[in-house]
């Protein structure tokens, strides 16, 4: 059960907090293809602090809020190594650092045939398997951190899994 | 069906097995500890520990909390943040203005002046008037231009007997070979005491400990950030890594050896020859035109740094008991290596000799500039007071002027002058004159003065 709130200020209560959600949205930083997943970890538990909503007694709404800070601050990071990428010129080897290619970031991340099959799914349904599956996110709360609808949720996830057992028995057969 | 949606579960457990293994716990300790100071920073008055409050009326307590509440509410978005800080900066370049002008009374230019300050310190705006300010990351030595070259006299270099006299010496590394593998040249029994005497400016080395007490350095993270600046580094990586690959090098300066390990400057001497009293010294400006790269190096936080840029060092030695001076000259493209470990720049060390073959592709390194004050004229003349050395300190004797049409070059790569012509000579046994022998003569230009470092019979 996570406290939420005002009850935040407590500093038992916010390690308690990173504690339990950390790991869940590492695993959606580290999924999402994050460069720097740790490090990006930090950033969203910050500002989370920062701008935490009135949702005492109700670990449901703090959970929603963290996984959409870490959305928004994926895609801005995303948005930032676009950019970068462009403006390096004196490497003369590309630097994994700023390439943004969520193929590239995965397979340095893991070569398992899980990983590698979460990368052969369309971005939206990377990210709706992520909240869903590896995160524990019910439908109404992914589509809140995606700023989708439900139906659109339930029928994105639909196809990925689709996609997934496609995959998994074409590897099987193979 | 059933299978499917099994294999599919499967898959999905590896996936949540993989993915959410928790991060380290240094950066959980981090983190947590970044949280409770955020919550302290935004905690209300009234939960804070109680502070003195002498003539603070409740009135004013209760202004300073609706202040506080407007400044992060109008802080809240990134809009909101980007108009507030343009409003100050505005207001700031207002009073400034006003400021400058004498318009302003006392009290307000020291408050506009102290705003000024605060926001130079803030954002680490170099200003000599503010003490606290860093100044320039890196000082950049004058150039040092030739405008003093001594055509002749005791600024030129003496020459040896064995290279004019005989076939070119095997154990004298010479000017035509030496370059096309990337090092030195050797003058053996070379230019007296008119050694080289520029001396660059020892970088300066912005986080060397050196700054005056309360001294604050501006956070590393700030709105200045370069955004060409690679993930991990600070904004001001590129002058720092230059500034940490020049102090390397006056390091290897420094250095008794012939070919110091970790450093770029390479000389060889004669096998068995065991040279003593080494000194280096640098010439011109070192790592001239340095460009320098980061790469990750697969470790969080750390990136690795190669530096490359130009060096000129010349030697001179003495040979066992012999007090005859010997010397040496190394150039060409330095590369320095070197590790940010997320706070300093560690293990900077060089590749022996010049990289100018080796270079990435995408890296340019100006090439060395032939000093615009050194003309064929005064290259020539050089030659000549070195045949003239040669004879006295040999008793040979010179047919006709080996400097008569000779050809005068400077090589880009190297930094050094080269001469060719033809000389005859008068061996001292007095036996039949021979003429018409080709010779290089390599120089270089030290800052104030040209070195014959060799004249070698090709």
């Amino acid at each position: 059960m996570l406290p939420g709130g005002r009850a935040l200020q407590s500093n038992d209560r916010l390690e308690r907090i990173y504690r339990e959600l950390a790991p869940a949205v590492l695993g959606y930083l580290r999924g999402s293809g994050a460069v720097e997943p740790e490090d990006l970890l930090g950033d969203v538990f910050v500002a989370v602090i920062r701008g935490l909503p009135d949702v005492d007694d109700d670990p449901a709404a703090l959970r929603r809020w963290v996984f959409t800070v870490a959305h928004h601050r994926l895609v801005d990071e995303r948005r930032k190594a676009a950019t970068r990428s462009r403006d390096v010129t004196l490497d003369t080897q590309p630097d994994p650092l700023v390439d943004d290619c969520y193929d590239d970031v995965l397979s340095r991340l893991s070569a398992s045939p899980a990983v590698r099959a979460l990368a052969s799914l369309t971005a939206d349904q990377r990210a709706v398997v992520l909240l869903r599956d590896v995160a524990d996110l019910s439908v109404a709360d992914t589509a809140a951190v995606l700023g989708k609808n439900t139906g659109s949720v339930k029928t994105t996830h639909r196809r990925a899994l689709a996609a997934l057992a496609q995959r998994v028995n074409g590897e099987a057969v193979r | 069906m059933t299978r499917r949606n099994d294999a599919v579960g499967m898959l999905l457990a590896d996936l949540r097995e993989e993915l959410r293994s928790g991060p380290s716990e240094s950066h959980a300790a981090e983190h947590v500890a970044m949280m409770r100071f955020e919550a302290q920073v935004l905690a209300p008055a009234a939960s804070r520990a109680p502070q003195p409050t002498w003539g603070y009326s409740a009135n004013r307590a209760a202004f300073g909390v609706q202040v506080r509440r407007r400044v992060q509410r109008a802080t809240s978005t990134r809009a909101r943040r980007f108009t507030a800080l343009f409003a100050a900066i505005c207001v700031m370049s207002g009073s400034v203005g006003l400021n400058a002008a004498g318009a302003l009374p006392g009290a307000v230019r020291q408050l506009t002046d102290h705003i000024t300050d605060t926001i130079v310190h803030t954002f680490s705006v170099p200003q000599a008037s503010d003490p606290r300010s860093e100044g320039p990351a890196l000082r950049i030595a004058p150039p040092n231009a030739i405008d003093g070259v001594q055509p002749s006299g005791s600024a030129v270099a003496p020459i040896s007997a064995a290279p004019i006299s005989a076939a070119p010496d095997s154990a004298t590394t010479d000017a035509t070979s030496t370059p096309s593998t990337g090092a030195g040249v050797d003058a053996h029994q070379a230019p007296p005491s008119d050694g080289p005497t520029v001396t660059p400016v020892p970088p300066t080395h912005p986080q060397s400990g050196s700054d005056p007490p309360g001294t604050h350095h501006p956070p590393k993270h700030n709105m200045q950030k370069d955004p060409n600046t690679p993930p991990g580094l600070p904004s001001d990586w590129n002058p720092n890594a230059v500034a940490a690959a020049r102090a390397q090098l006056e390091t290897c300066a420094q250095s008794t050896d012939l070919a110091p390990a970790g450093c770029p400057q390479i000389a060889t001497v004669d096998a068995g020859v065991i040279p003593t009293n080494v000194q280096w010294t640098l010439l011109n400006q070192p790592l001239a035109g340095a460009t320098a790269i980061a790469r990750a190096n697969g470790v969080a936080h750390q990136a690795a740094i190669s530096v490359y840029g130009l060096f000129q060092l010349q030697a001179s030695y003495t040979i066992g008991s012999d007090p005859q001076l010997h010397y040496a000259y190394s150039s060409g493209i330095g590369l320095a290596t070197m590790t940010w470990d997320g706070s300093t720049l560690l293990g900077v060390s060089f590749t022996s000799g010049s990289v100018a073959d080796h270079l990435p592709s995408g890296v340019h390194v100006p090439p060395f500039e032939r000093p615009a004050s050194v003309t064929d004229a005064t290259v020539v003349s050089a030659v000549e007071a070195g045949f003239a050395s040669w004879v006295t300190s040999t008793g040979g004797t010179l047919v006709g002027d080996p400097t008569q049409g000779a050809v005068v070059s400077f090589d880009s790569a190297y930094g050094t002058f080269a001469v060719s012509g033809t000389y005859s000579s008068t061996p001292i046994d007095g036996s039949a004159p021979a003429a018409g022998h080709p010779y290089t003569a390599t120089l270089v230009a030290n800052g104030t003065a040209l070195q014959v470092l060799s004249i070698v019979a090709t």
